[in-house]
């Protein structure tokens, strides 16, 4: 691997941590759960998806400690 | 009993065991330069040095002798996230990022604020405190904790308390876990508190995150939904633009409208607290968490970089006289117990148990993985306290016990604070005090108390030495004081609301409607209970003669190791009741530790006669005044002394509290022990039932020969159905 290509590479498995530490991601996981779990059946767009996450943490806030 | 093999390491090559007798040699010659050098100034990098290389040997073989010895992790096994996946709060999530969603949800504001006010004792006395203590202590409770709720299918704290203890044990422990997070968020707002009062351009800067804050939840909910990166990024860019402008507004005629005594900025705390545990999370709470988690961890990275870059020099002593004679002006008391209540978070908090046990181990792929997770995030929020440390103790001491000192002491001049750190024992001029507070562009850094501003000022002058010069020192000041601010009130916009629900779960039980979240008059009641509890201390802390960090600052340590004791208690009960008393003494030992640290400060807080230390001492003392119509020093009015009794009469009642619930889970598992012990009762385990796992995931950061065996064996068996979440789904 030439050098640019592995710096190439780094930034993106860079990008793909932050991606999925700052949860970007959670759609692609979701179409993943349901594509194994009831391949074929309906799934939400994303917009929809994103809306329900994000009410769902009304419910359950996450705790931040000290 | 849940005997399971350890995993073959691989030979002990000569290249092995030559690296690991280095990494231990290194660390012991940094511990011996950090322990013998007396009156020579001493480099920053022997403290990061000598911390590193422990972490590095407790990781490779304590961790891993409790992961597979004590606890009998076992990859063969599903965990709750492969057997539950729900794609919602059960699903395996990969290592790595799980890694980094426990770190940012276990490290807050604690491990900086508490360390440089522990540097009033010196840089040693709390840094060998935050490496043995992680080492033994916080960092085994964290993945001990982790491990076991991790076997019940990520049950809370409170719920193994009441399973595995009673009743009494398990209501004692929700107690426990409500009054911490009161006097949590009371503490952490004081800080904030603190750290802006009379700074219009701190105060600005905070006040810009809420707008920016709203701007980037609507973005995300109705422009750009999902994209997270991209928000946040925008975010984080309005963020740097808002320092820069208050920096601009600090010299312009706003000023005066930013510069809020400290009264004021309670109101707008307490209000704020309550908008945002009422209003709908994705418009405030969400997009503060997306910049809070960010900053966090760029900064600690920064700071890292910085550090090593300048390699700068301590100006601290290792020791300093106030160590033995406790009568520091930062915090009273003697090193033991001080310094361990007072840096809690680094090196023991208890608080961690309520991450450990709920929302990490429901993610969790593999069992192996409770030691990267639990013991590695632990160990990675100690390295920060560490940085705090080394970020307070380049100060100039005078300096730094100018600033630190309470106003009661310092007074509010140049003058009078030069005169008060020379009584103390150390020299400053007023024109360095008054120089120091215009490099950073402040009116004044006397009396500034809470850590906040000192940390700022050690951040700017390491990153100014490192990044930009002089030039920049005020923008990092500000910069180093913004993300304290912002992390600190992401911390309170969560707790309250986190608090609100767990009021709210109480209290339903008692009147079915009050449990209901979509209730609003409900919801508006309990909000205002948990902002109205943590308010009125704030309040009082912010009002406090005394100085309201001096005199909260130790309670909340106290709560936190209080929390800690709970954790560790039903730790050792579990191990106990499964069979494994030969390996209970993994989490009784840092169990009794602890017991001993936080019932020695809570007698000390209620028994002693020394007013500066025992609150009904000190209540005593004002309480006579009062009666006899004087007014006595801090105190500058009769209203002042009435007060004082106010304030140590609730705090001293407090710490009985505290001293009272420990004293009753620690009885009731007792009980459970010397039953299981006398063969009454039969060692049970509430585990939720063992599954075959399918899942393949390393256990740590890379994968070893052992993974990659397992990874071959899983293959060979028919139909996998795993659910690893590789980048490319690779590592099926």
């Amino acid at each position: 691997m030439t050098p640019a290509r592995r710096l190439g590479a780094a930034a993106g498995r860079a990008l793909w941590y932050l991606r999925e530490v700052m949860g970007e991601n959670a759609y692609e996981h979701y179409l993943e759960h349901r594509c194994r779990t009831h391949p074929g059946g309906p799934v939400l767009p994303r917009g929809e998806f994103e809306r329900r996450r994000m009410d769902a943490l009304d419910e359950r806030p996450g705790a931040r400690s000290c | 009993m849940t005997a399971t093999a350890t995993p073959t390491t691989g030979r002990w090559t000569p290249r092995r065991i030559a690296v690991w007798s280095a990494v231990a040699v290194l660390g012991a010659v940094a511990w011996g330069v950090l322990a013998l050098a007396r009156g020579e100034s001493i480099n920053a990098a022997w403290l990061i040095v000598a911390a590193l290389c422990s972490y590095a040997i407790a990781y490779r073989f304590y961790a891993r002798f409790i992961a597979y010895r004590v606890l009998g992790v076992d990859d063969k096994r599903a965990t709750p996230a492969e057997r539950l996946d729900n794609d919602q709060d059960f699903q395996p999530t990969d290592r790595r990022v799980l890694y980094g969603h426990h770190f940012a949800a276990i490290a807050g504001a604690g491990p900086l604020v508490g360390p440089v006010l522990a540097a009033q004792m010196g840089y040693l006395p709390g840094t060998m405190w935050i490496v043995f203590g992680v080492i033994f202590a916080g960092a085994v409770q964290d993945m001990v904790v982790l491990f076991f709720s991790m076997r019940r299918d990520g049950k809370s704290l409170g719920q193994m308390a009441r399973d595995e203890i009673g009743p009494v044990g398990g209501a004692a422990a929700l107690l426990a876990v409500f009054a911490i997070m009161i006097i949590l968020l009371a503490v952490l707002a004081l800080v904030v508190v603190n750290a802006l009062a009379e700074s219009p351009w701190g105060t600005f800067s905070l006040a810009m995150t809420i707008p920016i804050a709203l701007f980037m939840g609507f973005y995300l909910r109705v422009l750009r939904p999902g994209k997270v990166v991209e928000t946040t990024a925008i975010g984080v860019g309005l963020l740097l633009a808002a320092i820069v402008a208050g920096g601009i507004i600090d010299h312009s005629s706003l000023a005066p409208a930013f510069t809020l005594s400290p009264k004021t900025l309670v109101i707008c705390l307490v209000v704020y607290g309550f908008a945002a545990s009422v209003l709908p999370v994705w418009m405030l709470l969400a997009p503060r968490d997306y910049l809070s988690t960010f900053m966090k961890v760029g900064t600690i990275g920064l700071l890292a970089a910085g550090i090593l870059l300048t390699l700068p020099v301590l100006e601290n002593q290792a020791v300093t006289k106030f160590a033995g004679n406790g009568q520091g002006p930062v915090f009273a008391g003697p090193l033991f117990p001080f310094v361990f209540i007072i840096i809690a978070c680094g090196a023991l908090s208890g608080f961690h148990a309520l991450i450990a046990s709920g929302t990490t181990p429901k993610l969790i792929q593999k069992e192996s993985q409770v030691r990267m997770i639990g013991y590695g995030a632990m160990l990675t929020e100690s390295f920060v306290a560490v940085m705090a440390m080394v970020a307070a103790s380049i100060l100039d001491q005078g300096l730094y016990f100018a600033m630190n000192a309470p106003a009661g002491v310092v007074g509010t001049t140049v003058q009078s604070a030069s005169e008060a750190v020379t009584r103390l024992g150390f020299t400053i001029s007023p024109e360095q005090l008054q120089a120091a507070a215009q490099s950073v562009e402040e009116n004044s850094l006397i009396a500034r108390v809470g850590g906040a501003p000192t940390l700022a000022v050690g951040m700017s002058t390491i990153f100014s030495g490192a990044f930009g010069g002089e030039a920049l020192k005020a923008f990092w000041y500000h910069f180093a004081i913004m993300f304290e601010a912002l992390f600190i009130l992401t911390t309170v916009d969560a707790g309250t609301r986190v608090g609100r629900f767990m009021l709210q779960d109480t209290l339903g039980n008692l009147w079915k409607p009050l449990g209901r979240t979509s209730w609003r008059p409900g919801v508006y009641a309990t909000s205002a209970v948990v902002v109205g509890g943590w308010g009125y201390f704030l309040w009082v802390g912010a009002t406090d003669p005394l100085g309201g960090i001096n005199q909260l600052f130790p309670l909340f340590g106290i709560a936190n190791q209080l929390l800690a004791a709970v954790a560790l208690t039903v730790a050792t009960t579990i191990l106990i009741k499964s069979g494994r008393l030969r390996w209970a003494w993994v989490t009784a030992i840092p169990l009794a530790w602890d017991v001993a640290v936080t019932l020695t400060a809570s007698w000390q807080k209620i028994f002693s006669s020394d007013p500066l230390i025992g609150f009904f001492a000190q209540r005593a003392k004002f309480q006579e005044a009062l009666d006899a119509g004087k007014v006595i020093p801090p105190a500058k009015s009769l209203e002042d002394v009435g007060q004082i009794v106010t304030n140590s009469t609730v705090d001293g009642i407090l710490s009985i509290l505290f001293a009272v619930l420990i004293v009753v889970v620690i009885a009731d598992a007792a009980r459970i022990w010397l039953q299981v012990l006398s063969g009454r009762r039969e060692p049970t385990l509430a585990e939720a039932p063992a599954e075959p796992s399918r899942l393949w995931a390393p256990s740590g950061l890379i994968p070893t020969a052992e993974d990659r065996a397992r990874k071959a064996e899983l293959d060979r068996e028919p139909e996998p159905v795993g659910a690893g979440r590789g980048r490319d789904g690779g590592e099926r």
